[in-house]
């Protein structure tokens, strides 16, 4: 079951002179196994909004409903817990939060949480740790003594062992090399196209919303300012701009090019490859050295 | 001439782990921007410590300002060295932007009203000023990073070195980040030693080392090392986009001129190459 939100408002220090509104009347639906990517200026209202997702915090006012459960204003904490472990939240730096002496308990401290058996739990670590990209000889470290980038994947095996079929993710790429951001990108493809899981990506990296995503949400002072395809979302460059985003890369070095004369009937390109095939159709195979 | 020298310097964290840093040699030029890059765990980030003295040299020796390095004159050396790490939330101590800024002078014993003077004019030249009395924590990421900066420069070091200090940061904050240092650069001839796996970040240099287990393995201008794309890419660490370009065209028989084009120069080529309608 899909993720919607109906008029949701939400402020922090509700009532107190402190009350900031981080989100505005925020309709969206959110369909079953798709890639959404959530971007938006730091300070738009994306942290807000996912942990809405996992009722982390509930709505001022309005409804989210997750997988038929509804999150209402006064939803009892209680009744939440199902919920929680659907919902599989991936926070920043989320290396920071492991804390066991080995990795093997780390990954096992979540679904012993949720009323797995020590066995269970332990056969779990063992095939998530695989799953995730990781050697089984690491269970047994500290892990301390690991990279930034297998931190993170253990700290991702944590939050795949409550078995969530939707997984939010808070820039799991940040301060990774670009080796530790692909094993990271390709993990999430992985369990997307593979374990079927719904993937909420929040990211500022526009070249992984054009590669990976199906749909894009963009967050604008707590509100929902624009959805829409990768496609039609970075095709509106004058808007991305007047919103302070960036375009993916090839996006923006076509738009120079189409300045300068080059066309794009088909909008925009959003990867290198597709950028090269419609310029080869415009230029000499042997470019500028034919004529001069 | 050289305001540091680095020969033979060794560092391994325990007898049974390999070498971090396995006779890495290379001086840095007084004025220049050097650019240190590579991979996680490929050695970088030990340099830097190593150079400001937070970590001690298995063998080999470091050389600033003339003077080695040693135990006894550490303190006064670190002066000269402003260093500037990857996680902007790490490095705070003061309950308000001032005060963090004043820390360092603080500790130096800085007389009190040339204090303030110093912490108003670094928060200036970073674009922070107006944020004097505002909580570290309610800043941005970029704005962080700005601040801890200005704590640097209050102590008026000649090196400051960025140790991935825009690895944590969103496009906005990067660019932000970086335009102040070339601004800093400029104006008080600092030396600046970039450490980071980010090649646009090493874009701004005016030399590039590539380390690698330990080792350095290349060395020259940011347009002689964005040619060995292939070198780059086997170690694991990016190209630049207008190359990334290229090597698609090239995929399909479009002959681009082999040396480095920046995104400026490849897109006039493109468009000289464009056939006339």
């Amino acid at each position: 079951m899909p993720i919607t939100f109906e008029k949701v408002d939400y402020s922090y220090q509700p009532n107190t002179p402190f009350e900031h509104q981080a989100l505005q009347d925020i309709n969206l639906t959110i369909a079953d196994n798709s890639f959404t990517a959530l971007i938006g200026h730091t300070g738009s209202g994306k942290s807000t909004l996912i942990q809405q997702m996992n009722a982390l915090l509930k709505p001022s006012s309005g409804v989210v409903r997750v997988n038929n459960r509804e999150i209402r204003p006064d939803t009892n904490n209680k009744d939440l817990k199902p919920l929680r472990k659907q919902v599989g939240m991936v926070f920043q730096f989320p290396e920071n939060q492991l804390f066991e002496e080995t990795v093997k308990k780390d990954i096992m401290f979540g679904p012993l949480n949720f009323g797995m058996s020590e066995a269970e739990a332990e056969e779990e670590a063992i095939r998530l740790i695989t799953e995730v990209g990781l050697d089984e000889s690491l269970l047994e470290r500290s892990p301390f003594e690991l990279s930034g980038g297998q931190m993170r994947r253990v700290a991702i095996a944590g939050v795949l062992a409550s078995k969530p079929d939707i997984l939010i993710l808070d820039e799991p790429t940040s301060g990774l090399d670009p080796k530790g951001r692909q094993q990271i990108m390709d993990l999430v493809a992985h369990l997307h196209e593979n374990e079927h899981k719904t993937i909420i990506l929040v990211t500022h990296q526009m070249e992984d919303v054009t590669k990976y995503a199906d749909r894009v949400i963009v967050m604008d002072g707590g509100r929902v300012a624009k959805t829409g395809t990768p496609k039609e979302i970075f095709n509106d460059v004058d808007w991305l701009k007047t919103h302070h985003l960036d375009l993916p890369k090839t996006t923006q070095f076509a738009a120079t090019l189409q300045a300068q004369g080059f066309q794009f009937p088909e909008g925009l390109p959003l990867d290198e490859m597709a950028l090269a095939q419609a310029i080869s159709q415009q230029i000499s195979p042997k470019g500028a050295s034919d004529h001069g | 001439m050289a305001i540091i020298s680095v020969d033979h310097l060794t560092y391994r964290y325990s007898e049974e782990l390999p070498m971090v840093l396995d006779g890495v040699s290379f001086d840095v030029q007084e004025g220049e921007w050097l650019a240190i890059v590579g991979h996680n765990g490929s050695g970088k980030s030990t340099l830097a410590k190593l150079i400001d003295g937070l970590l001690e040299a298995a063998g080999g020796e470091i050389t600033i300002e003339d003077q080695l390095l040693t135990p006894d004159n550490l303190w006064e050396l670190r002066d000269d060295i402003g260093l500037v790490f990857q996680n902007p939330d790490n490095q705070f101590v003061g309950a308000t932007v001032a005060d963090d800024v004043a820390f360092g002078l603080e500790n130096r014993g800085v007389e009190r009203n040339e204090m303030k003077r110093r912490v108003a004019e670094a928060l200036v030249q970073v674009g922070m000023d107006g944020f004097e009395e505002r909580e570290p924590t309610s800043l941005s990421g970029g704005q962080k990073q700005r601040v801890a900066l200005a704590g640097v420069i209050a102590i008026r070091p000649r090196v400051v070195i960025l140790d991935e200090a825009t690895s944590m940061l969103d496009p906005e904050g990067r660019r932000e980040i970086l335009r102040v240092i070339r601004e800093l650069k400029d104006r008080f001839q600092l030396t600046v030693i970039s450490i980071t796996h980010d090649i646009e970040e090493a874009a701004h240099a005016s030399r590039v080392l590539i380390i690698n287990d330990g080792r350095i393995v290349e060395e020259g201008q940011p347009e002689a090392i964005f040619e060995k794309e292939a070198e780059l890419l086997e170690l694991g660490l990016d190209i630049p986009y207008a190359s990334r370009l290229k090597r698609s065209l090239n995929q399909l028989g479009i002959q681009v001129p082999e040396q480095y084009l920046n995104e400026e120069e490849m897109a006039n080529w493109l468009c000289q190459s464009l056939l006339k309608k």
